[in-house]
């Protein structure tokens, strides 16, 4: 008897042992007497059936044979939080060079595709999931153009099966400020060289729309350009409209500048960063320009601006009536974009508007309102499982889904809390 | 143009004098870390001491600030930042002992009053860790408003010294320099090379003061602060990831009968949490920064909550001048990471880096005749939620919420209309690194995203 | 023996050398003439023997560099060479406490290698307190043509490398072949890191001259035990940066601290304090704040001439009137101008002495700063005293320098006004045995050929709003008019400018206004066409605001 519970002992601690991978699950799901934050249509005290990848039903009592159920008595549900600017996946160890992909040589590589680069194994992604981030856009820096953006769910093998269906091309406004404490150029080189980058980036734009044109004229003639060139050629879905133009500038006039160039060429965008946003709201309020602001969490960018000049700026420009989004622009911590959404909360945001900022506000600007962004039936099902408000630093995250798919609540961190928090006390 | 030249003359400078009177705060929920959390209790602080702590007390003569629904706390410490100081790194050596950043306080650096803004009182203001032995740190008290650098320093605080393992050291001088160390085997040797010509110096000197020698010791300043540390004058903070190098450095001050050492980022002390607490080192670590060079690449955020469990003394630091605004976030983050309680989360920002900066009898808790420095916030610090309403350190109010008057800065260059526009850095400046090798920055194409911590 | 011979030597050289050229004639250069005389006679100038004397109309002779004679009158003697100079207005030379003209710049040392970057040479380190000034000298540079341009004609000179250059020279600033006052008496230093090498930073920087100091004692000390006896003991062995701050340590001789910034007044104090030194700090900036922590410690200082440019300062006054951040931040900023230009003036209230330095200033417009001290309060005397009387003394050369008194060297200046109390030219300078006298041109106004003789209205574009009035002008003699300013919110108190005389179409006036005790002096700089004129109006040292109007009526 003795021998047989040993052998029992010894074949389930092999399962164990086999079973220390943890893998995604595919559903139906049923989560059950939830307080369900829909964001789009309020709070809903109730049951959500998951299928496939879709958020199949919401609603009380709700059952179905297949789902694995899942009690959230006194849990609550809330769709992924979506970060509108993040290196995730372009980058494992900043300060090791050859690990980093976000960043090619060049001031004009719109041509470059961010989900080329994407790697799906990246220890940083489950660390930023377990969170509640379910979806980020990813995106090149660098140069003035430095390539296309990608949004990507925080789950899958490949970077095709892990794409969200967003791609947007990043233009790296030039800048009439400062680019560090370290930056000791006079004010009249400052001026010159953004001068100098404002002259590289129109004599770029013109080339553009001339390529463009002859691009269109060359297919209506049933050909096709025979200058073809990939760098003018990756920007003429932009000039077409057919593509967002997604502006990284922050300070104040470099921001009016940007919204005139919007405005003269045109074309479809959202600024990124706008971190002096406040003091030029109207105006992007009169042109109905989308933004997606952060870091939240970051200091002011003159030594005379108050104290929470950055805390502040999302619930300003929230007041003023623009469409906000927010991002990290983090790597190994996008996981604190509901930190960053509570500090723009507490700081005049408020709660609500906070997490629509990260939710539906990112699908809107993605133009994935239908499929993102809130608890709906028929959206995709990438939404949280938490013990209280995702934003409250305390707050456990114990179950997540992505595309329906059941992630598992580990990552590097927590393996390695699980296997170093009571350690044998020495020289073993 | 009468009321021109009356309405120029008005703007009168913010901090011409802050008087210095009793300030008696009022039904406040008082988180004193040593003694628990008192409900609607007063502290009444007196010629910049805590002079009690209790129900309806009374002083006729001095300010009340109602607290009721507030929380107070004591002041936040810091024990790694390089806020206020003027110089960081002296690289040009792997060890620099005799350098002093105390010798380059900047009182007018405007982080110093956003760190008041988060409720931080103290700052150990660091050297940097391009050396294995790096320069002596100060700690600092904000008094901000003052304007002799002085000022700053927290009387009769401890001396302490910054060492630094690993990476940054190897870079500097090994690649950087082709000149060892370039390896941690090289850092090691650093040591012991130090603390052994630091012997034979004191020895040397005991010999030409005992009239044995007739001719004196080349006097070296570095010398002669190696062998303070010694003789336990002060205390170490050396920068550290890897648990094999921390391992390292405590096996060398093991055999110098050196014991005062706090590791300073340690984020793989959770692997050695055990050794950390047999030897009574201490650890002072990020909340959650990892990844951002590889000897952090096998990190936890559960780190502090790991250290704390195994009884290392155990603080969070910011390292940084946006972090030290929300230390009590970054605290708050062991609650999400480790599940520590309140109080144990609370002591990672006060009583244990006063601990390990030697100054735990005179600040760190709500106790009276301790020194008063206070935080009070709105909504529970280490709730998300919190904001900070104002700062008091040595019984004066540094920040106060209400009379914040958005541009705070100290000193204004009268030649120039608009100060400065920074563009931000993505992730985090490289403060540790401060002042080493800058010229990359100057290549346009960089992003600035390193963490050389 | 080489030690023992510098210890001997100890600087003991070092003291006031006066050497006055005696022409030597070995060779001869045609291209050159010779002045037929050493002897020159001033008839009749403005004497301003020392500060806070009464100026007289006086006599003056200068014979082989030194005044033989200042009286109210005396004969000119027989060899002199009469110098133009009648109802000029005479002082004694400006004196410099530190500049870096005259000094050949040190060429970096490529050849020495380095294999450690923290433990260079001493020469690489920026540490050579053994060289001197006085051997780098060189006396057709630009630098010492702008000093005597501006009326220096003694200057403390110093190389510029490093933390610790050397050794300083005071020297006349004739560009002289000779021009030595004194030498070997003081040191430069300034916390400047050497780049690469150790020291690189203030912090390393500091703690070098902890080392330095200590080294140097102790070898001295133990020199001179060593000298006493030198049976069973160790040959000492000083380098030369240790040999050559032996002075230093005994405090004979003064350490010249560069202190361009507030925090390294208290840098450098500290650091005196720490060593007890004796220090100077030069290039001193804006510390009308700190007076009395400067009284305290008694810091000695040579302030930075320039006082801030306020013309840099560039008000939008549309931006002003939108924009309440910038109104605030330029409400503080005038706060801190004002500040500023009371520096000097703060600094004679809390009975601080203090002298100029000119490294790092603007001397171009060295009187227009000098002139803006004493708007904002400095006493004339004051400003003289810190070009005359205070430097000498802080570089112990007063017994032959700073006043004109007969025995003293000659180093005079000589401007067309009197200098510390109107705009005035400097017209010449005697220095080194030699006169130099400088170009004064003179401005031709032109005759007025705008009528602006009527009634017009004004307004002002202020960060207050618009300030509006009028202009009641008249014409009083030909060319000449007289304006009554009557502001709109006070028409009880006009103002009246008499004798504005325009400049073709231009119309620049000037006038003051006094308010709850402040004085403001207005300078109105306008344009008149027939109908309407604008310009700007500068309202003291607060800013500039456009101002405009347009004619109501003509004169009956």
């Amino acid at each position: 008897m003795k021998n047989l519970l040993f052998i029992i002992a010894s074949c389930l601690s092999i399962v164990a042992h086999a079973q220390m991978v943890e893998k995604a699950q595919k559903g139906p799901f049923l989560l059950t007497n939830a307080t369900i934050h829909t964001i789009t249509n309020g709070l809903v005290e109730g049951d959500v059936l998951i299928e496939g990848d879709r958020i199949k039903q919401i609603g009380k009592n709700l059952s179905s044979d297949q789902a694995t159920i899942i009690d959230c008595t006194g849990k609550h549900i809330y769709p992924g939080m979506i970060d509108g600017g993040t290196k995730l996946g372009l980058s494992e160890i900043s300060a090791v060079s050859l690990t980093n992909d976000y960043n090619e040589l060049g001031d004009f590589t719109p041509h470059m595709e961010a989900l080329t680069a994407v790697n799906p194994n990246s220890v940083n992604i489950p660390v930023t999931r377990t969170n509640g981030v379910t979806t980020v856009l990813t995106k090149p820096s660098g140069g003035l153009f430095p390539g296309r953006a990608a949004l990507i769910d925080l789950f899958g093998y490949t970077p095709q099966s892990m794409y969200a269906g967003f791609k947007g091309q990043i233009l790296q406004y030039p800048s009439t400020g400062r680019r560090g404490r370290w930056d000791r150029r006079k004010d009249d080189e400052i001026k010159k060289d953004a001068e100098k980058a404002q002259k590289k980036l129109n004599d770029f734009w013109n080339k553009c729309k001339t390529y463009a044109a002859i691009d269109s004229a060359s297919a209506a003639n049933g050909g096709s350009i025979e200058q073809y060139n990939p760098q003018l050629q990756a920007m003429t879905n932009v000039l077409r409209n057919e593509e967002k133009l997604m502006i990284r500038v922050n300070k104040k006039e470099d921001i009016l500048s940007a919204i005139k160039f919007i405005n003269e060429q045109s074309i479809d965008a959202v600024l990124v960063g706008v971190v002096e946003g406040w003091r030029v709201a109207d105006s992007l309020v009169k042109y109905n320009i989308p933004v997606i602001t952060g870091p939240i969490l970051a200091l002011p960018s003159r030594d005379s601006d108050r104290y929470d000049a950055a805390y502040t700026n999302a619930g300003k420009l929230h007041k003023a009536g623009v469409l906000v989004a927010i991002q990290t622009n983090e790597n190994e911590n996008v996981r604190n974009l509901p930190f960053n959404a509570a500090f723009a909360a507490n700081y005049g945001m408020g709660v609500d508007a906070a997490m629509e900022a990260i939710t539906i506000n990112a699908a809107k600007i993605f133009g994935l309102e239908d499929e993102l962004g809130s608890i709906e039936e028929g959206k995709r099902a990438n939404l949280f499982v938490s013990d209280g408000d995702p934003f409250e630093t305390k707050t456990q995250i114990s179950h997540l889904f992505i595309a329906g798919f059941k992630i598992p609540m580990e990552n590097r961190h927590t393996l390695l809390n699980d296997e170093f928090l009571e350690r044998f006390p020495s020289n073993h | 143009m009468k009321y021109l030249i009356i309405s120029i003359f008005m703007s009168v400078w913010f901090n011409a004098a802050i008087a210095q009177k009793d300030i008696l705060i009022k039904n406040g929920t008082l988180l004193t870390i040593t003694d628990g959390v008192k409900e609607q209790t007063d502290i009444l602080l007196s010629n910049g001491k805590i002079k009690s702590i209790g129900k309806d007390l009374a002083a006729p003569n001095a300010k009340i600030i109602d607290a009721e629904g507030m929380f107070v706390m004591p002041g936040i410490i810091d024990a790694h930042s390089h806020i206020a100081i003027d110089a960081v790194n002296e690289a040009t050596n792997p060890v620099t002992a005799e350098v002093f950043v105390g010798d380059a306080i900047d009182p007018y650096d405007i982080a110093i009053y956003r760190a008041l803004a988060g409720g931080v009182t103290i700052s150990h203001a660091m050297h940097g860790s391009a050396n294995a032995i790096g320069g002596q740190c100060e700690t600092l008290k904000h008094r901000w408003g003052e304007s002799n650098p002085k000022a700053f320093v927290m009387e009769d605080a401890p001396r302490t010294i910054k060492f630094a393992l690993g990476e940054n050291p190897m870079r500097v001088h090994g690649e950087g320099k082709d000149i060892a160390p370039r390896t941690r085997m090289g850092i090691e040797q650093e040591f012991r090379r130090s603390f052994e010509g630091a012997k034979r110096y004191k020895q040397a000197w005991a010999s030409y003061h005992s009239g044995k020698t007739k001719k004196p010791p080349t006097y070296s300043l570095r010398m002669q602060t190696l062998a303070d540390i010694l003789d336990g004058k002060i205390i170490i903070h050396c920068h550290s990831y890897r648990a094999d190098e921390i391992l390292m450095l405590m096996n060398v001050l093991s055999d110098f009968g050196v014991n005062k050492i706090v590791f300073q980022h340690v984020n793989e002390g959770f692997k050695i949490a055990p050794e950390l607490a047999e030897f009574g080192a201490h650890a002072s670590v990020f909340s959650d920064w990892w990844a951002y060079k590889f000897e952090v690449y096998y990190s936890t955020a559960y780190n502090a909550a790991i250290l704390s469990k195994n009884g290392v003394i155990t603080s969070i630091n910011s390292d940084d001048a946006g972090l030290i605004r929300h230390l009590y976030h970054e605290a708050a983050k062991t609650q999400r990471y480790g599940r520590l309680s309140d109080n144990e989360a609370l002591k990672l920002i006060t009583i244990n880096p006063a601990i390990q900066l030697g100054i735990d009898d005179r600040v760190g808790s709500l106790e009276t005749n301790k020194e008063a420095d206070i935080a009070i916030f709105k909504n529970h610090p280490l709730s998300v939620y919190a904001i900070p309403q104002m700062t008091i350190v040595d019984g004066v109010i540094r920040f106060d919420i209400n009379e914040d008057m958005d541009d705070m800065r100290m000193e204004i260059n009268p030649e120039m209309m608009l100060p400065a526009f920074y563009e931000q850095n993505e992730g985090h400046e490289d403060k540790c690194m401060q002042g080493v090798h800058t010229d990359h920055h100057h290549n346009h194409h960089h992003s600035h995203s390193h963490h050389q911590h | 023996m080489k030690i023992l011979t510098c210890v001997w030597r100890k600087w003991s050289l070092a003291s006031i050398i006066c050497l006055l050229t005696i022409p030597v004639v070995s060779q001869v250069d045609y291209s050159q003439v010779p002045n037929p005389s050493n002897c020159y006679f001033f008839d009749n100038v403005m004497i301003h023997e020392a500060p806070g004397k009464t100026a007289y109309l006086g006599d003056l002779t200068i014979r082989n560099g030194l005044i033989e004679q200042i009286s109210r009158n005396h004969k000119a003697p027989f060899d002199a060479i009469k110098v133009k100079a009648d109802s000029m207005h005479m002082y004694a030379g400006f004196i410099d406490v530190l500049s870096h003209a005259g000094v050949k710049k040190v060429e970096k040392k490529e050849s020495i290698k380095v294999k450690f970057p923290g433990m260079p040479p001493d020469e690489v380190a920026g540490i050579t307190p053994y060289k001197l000034a006085s051997d780098h000298y060189d006396g057709s540079s630009t630098g010492l043509e702008a000093l005597r341009a501006a009326g220096f004609t003694t200057s403390q000179i110093s190389m510029d490398n490093g933390m610790m250059p050397g050794k300083t020279a005071i020297i006349n600033t004739s560009g002289n072949q000779n021009p030595l006052i004194a030498d070997h008496l003081n040191l430069f230093s300034q916390f400047k890191g050497a780049g690469q090498y150790y020291p690189s930073t203030i912090i390393a920087v500091i703690a070098k001259w902890k080392d330095l100091y200590n080294q140097s004692k102790n070898q001295q000390s133990y020199a001179a035990t060593y000298q006493k006896n030198a049976n069973g003991m160790e040959r000492p062995d000083p380098s030369k940066s240790m040999e050559a701050l032996y002075d230093v340590v005994n405090k004979k001789s003064t350490v010249f601290f560069k202190a361009n910034k507030k925090l390294n007044v208290y840098r450098a104090v500290e650091l005196r304090n720490d060593l007890n030194l004796n220090m100077v700090l030069t290039s001193v900036p804006y510390v009308g704040d700190i007076t009395d922590y400067l009284a305290k410690e008694r810091v000695s200082i040579a302030l930075n001439i320039s006082t801030p440019d306020t013309s840099k300062v560039k008000v939008d006054s549309t931006r002003l009137a939108e924009d309440k951040e910038y109104a605030g931040m330029l409400k503080r900023q005038q706060t801190y101008l004002a500040a500023h230009q009371q520096n000097a003036a703060d600094l004679e209230k809390a009975n601080i002495k203090f002298a100029f330095s000119s490294a790092d200033a603007e001397l171009a417009k060295m009187q227009d700063h000098i002139l803006s001290m004493i708007k904002h309060g400095l006493s004339p005397e004051a400003a003289h005293k810190a070009l005359t009387t205070y430097p000498a003394e802080m570089l112990g050369v007063n017994q032959l320098v700073g006043t004109l008194e007969k025995g003293k060297l000659a180093q005079i200046v000589i401007t067309d006004k009197a200098y510390f109390k109107e705009k005035a030219k400097i017209r010449m300078v005697f220095t080194g045995q030699e006169l130099f006298e400088m170009a004064g041109e003179t401005v031709k106004s032109k005759a007025a050929t705008v009528d602006i003789a009527g009634t017009w209205s004004y307004s002002v574009d202020t960060p207050d709003g618009e300030q509006k009035g009028l202009f009641k002008i008249a014409e009083t003699a030909k060319g000449s008019y007289t304006i009554v300013l009557v502001p709109d919110d006070s028409p009880e108190d006009p103002e009246t400018i008499n004798e504005v005389k325009p400049n073709g179409n231009k119309v620049d006036f000037s006038f003051v206004m006094s308010e709850e005790g402040f004085t403001v002096p207005i300078d109105v700089s306008t344009t008149f066409e027939e109908k309407s004129f604008s310009g700007s109006l500068q309202f003291g040292d607060f800013g500039s605001f456009p101002i405009k109007g347009s004619l109501l009526k003509k004169p009956e």
